[in-house]
């Protein structure tokens, strides 16, 4: 009995960890890591707003391989970007970090094709508040269909990992729409 | 019962000590009852308490700042936390309190990740989140000694391992459901032992659909192969009674072995037509290191499965042709390797005798129900047929009228038969 105690608070203890080391990851990721900007794209009008969060579309989401054989889809690679412009490009893709770079990111092979590749992002769902989904689905749609206006999403990273930090709808936060 | 105990006194068909006993057996039981009720509410309550906190929470709260929603939530880990710590330092003899918190801290856990998930806008990958929450939340089952949590782990790692195996690409494979799994089972020992009815029959029933759904990601490896196991698993679910474990525990309960016997019936109809006999051979299993568990699993389940033929056909008076399917549908899938239609023919011809089995052993024992069983596997095996084979429509259309006029024969007689035994 005495030692189902201690191994409670053990659990306890262990069970407390798990989300404060979640919360010690992304805050280390959002204040040391580096951000890039990654343009996004209309979604599919059915539903771009699932229950509570917004779909995020990269623009730039595949690259030109001529071994796409090589790679299946779900696979973990590593994107190397070009941070030349202000918005980031997908540059090279490796099985394994890259090393000597400093700008790339996870993510996963969403598809493969004849000579490309598509990947998913960690960064795509923008969680928001049900009330507001309505309205938010109105100013992304409008502002999405408009290529002139830009939005973005800025990302923050450290090796590799990487969390959205901001969704800017036609140079805006989105936050601002809501105020 | 005790309604008709004084008749059966008066009557000299128990004496007053009998009477007394069951007396207080059933008073007894009467006194366990609401405590029972109490624990089951208990458990919805903890339910409904967690997925409304989950629904509360997912509105999402925009307006706060991100300190307030972190702390927000922690609330529910930490409550149910205390609350377990509550219930072993001062309650830990009281099953109600038991099953209530360890209900409750085992949803908190993973009602806490996704939230965090959700402030950090991480979309996450639901198997890893899903194996993380089992992970932390498996040892709750021990420590508050909870048979509800054991059902809610049981039923979060099934959902764990399909989502690693079903919706991606097929090389992955849910070794830890495996691992999991077997965490389970000295809790379930425990259970056995100490007779606790209730949590082992829905234990049972649980696993049973549990490897069902797991052994439906092994098709990659094992192809058409993949059948063999559903139809052993149903074989298990059906001889389940014959497992020495379960000596306490026989025809009580009917489910496992009705849900059982409703599967590898199914089984029977499918292996009956043509076309898996056909994709048989053509594809042939690939083997490979990463699924070499594959085949030891299936074979494991394959000598459990005679062996507990074996035993129901040593120890009981109702063995019946459909506790053997599994293994009828075994061999015929080795010799269909080679000799596919051969196989079919023969996977016609038993099912056929199983229901002639049964038209004549309802005739002679003039049950009604097994007569019709019978016949109704008849009809259907007939019906099967008609859809495989062109056969024109008025010999379709006589073949039913006699079938109908078959039935009403046979039930016909066998009521007469009863009536002259009066």
């Amino acid at each position: 009995m005495r030692n189902r105690k201690l191994l409670l608070i053990v659990l306890i203890i262990v069970q407390l960890a798990v989300p404060v080391y979640m919360i010690a990851k992304y805050e280390h990721i959002l204040n040391e890591g580096k951000s890039y900007f990654f343009k996004i794209a209309p979604v599919d009008p059915y539903d771009p707003f699932r229950g509570k969060y917004l779909t995020i579309r990269v623009l730039e989401e595949s690259i030109t391989v001529d071994n796409s054989k090589d790679y299946h889809s779900g696979e973990l690679v590593y994107l190397e970007l070009d941070t030349s412009e202000k918005f980031a490009k997908i540059k090279n893709v490796y099985k394994f970090e890259p090393e000597g770079s400093k700008d790339y990111i996870k993510a996963s092979v969403r598809y493969v094709s004849i000579s490309k590749l598509y990947f998913k992002f960690t960064f795509d769902r923008y969680f928001m508040e049900e009330s507001k989904a309505p309205k938010a689905e109105k100013i992304y749609f409008d502002a999405l269909r408009d290529t002139l206006k830009n939005s973005y999403i800025e990302v923050n990273s450290k090796d590799g990992d990487a969390i959205i930090k901001e969704l800017y709808i036609s140079e805006k936060p989105i936050k601002e729409y809501f105020k | 019962m005790l309604k008709y105990l004084p008749e059966l006194i008066r009557d000299n068909v128990i004496d007053h000590e009998t009477a007394d006993r069951i007396t207080s057996y059933y008073l007894q039981k009467r006194s366990e009852a609401p405590s029972k009720f109490l624990i089951i509410f208990g458990i919805l309550g903890a339910l409904l308490i967690g997925m409304g906190v989950i629904l509360i929470l997912a509105h999402n709260w925009d307006d706060f700042p991100k300190w307030l929603r972190t702390f927000i939530a922690f609330l529910p880990l930490v409550l149910s936390q205390t609350a377990s710590l509550y219930t072993l330092y001062g309650k830990s003899d009281v099953r109600l309190w038991r099953e209530v918190s360890a209900t409750f801290l085992f949803l908190s856990v993973g009602i806490t990740i996704a939230l965090i998930s959700q402030i950090y806008h991480i979309s996450g990958e639901l198997d890893k989140f899903l194996l993380t929450w089992m992970i932390i939340a498996a040892p709750i089952i021990y420590l508050l000694k909870s048979s509800f949590a054991t059902l809610l782990y049981i039923a979060g790692i099934t959902y764990y391992a399909s989502t690693v195996s079903y919706w991606f690409y097929v090389s992955k494979e849910p070794y830890y459901y495996w691992l999991m799994l077997l965490f389970s089972f000295p809790y379930y020992y425990q259970a056995l032992k100490n007779n606790q009815r209730n949590f082992i029959r829905f234990y049972n029933f649980l696993t049973s659909i549990s490897l069902l759904v797991v052994f439906g990601t092994f098709a990659y490896s094992l192809q058409n192969f993949t059948i063999l196991l559903y139809s052993l698993t149903f074989g298990l679910m059906m001889l389940s009674d014959y497992i020495p474990l379960f000596k306490n525990y026989r025809s009580e309960d009917k489910t496992l072995y009705s849900l059982g016997y409703l599967g590898n019936f199914i089984m029977l109809f499918i292996l009956s037509f043509d076309w898996y006999w056909h994709e048989l051979y053509t594809h042939t299993f690939k083997f490979n290191l990463l699924t070499f568990h594959h085949p030891i699993i299936l074979f494991f389940m394959l000598f459990l499965t005679i062996y507990l033929v074996y035993r129901k056909w040593k120890d009981s008076s109702d063995f019946q042709l459909i506790d053997l399917s599994s293994l009828i549908i075994f061999i015929l899938v080795l010799i269909g390797i080679i000799k596919p239609s051969f196989s079919q023919v023969l996977m016609n011809l038993f099912i056929l005798i199983i229901s002639l089995y049964g038209i004549i052993v309802g005739v002679k024992s003039m049950s009604i129900a097994t007569l019709n069983r019978g016949l109704g596997i008849f009809t259907i095996l007939v019906l099967c047929r008609f859809f495989d084979r062109d056969i024109p429509f008025v010999v379709r259309g006589v073949v039913f009228v006699v079938i109908g006029l078959g039935f009403f024969y046979a039930n016909h007689r066998i009521m007469r038969k009863i009536k002259n035994e009066k």
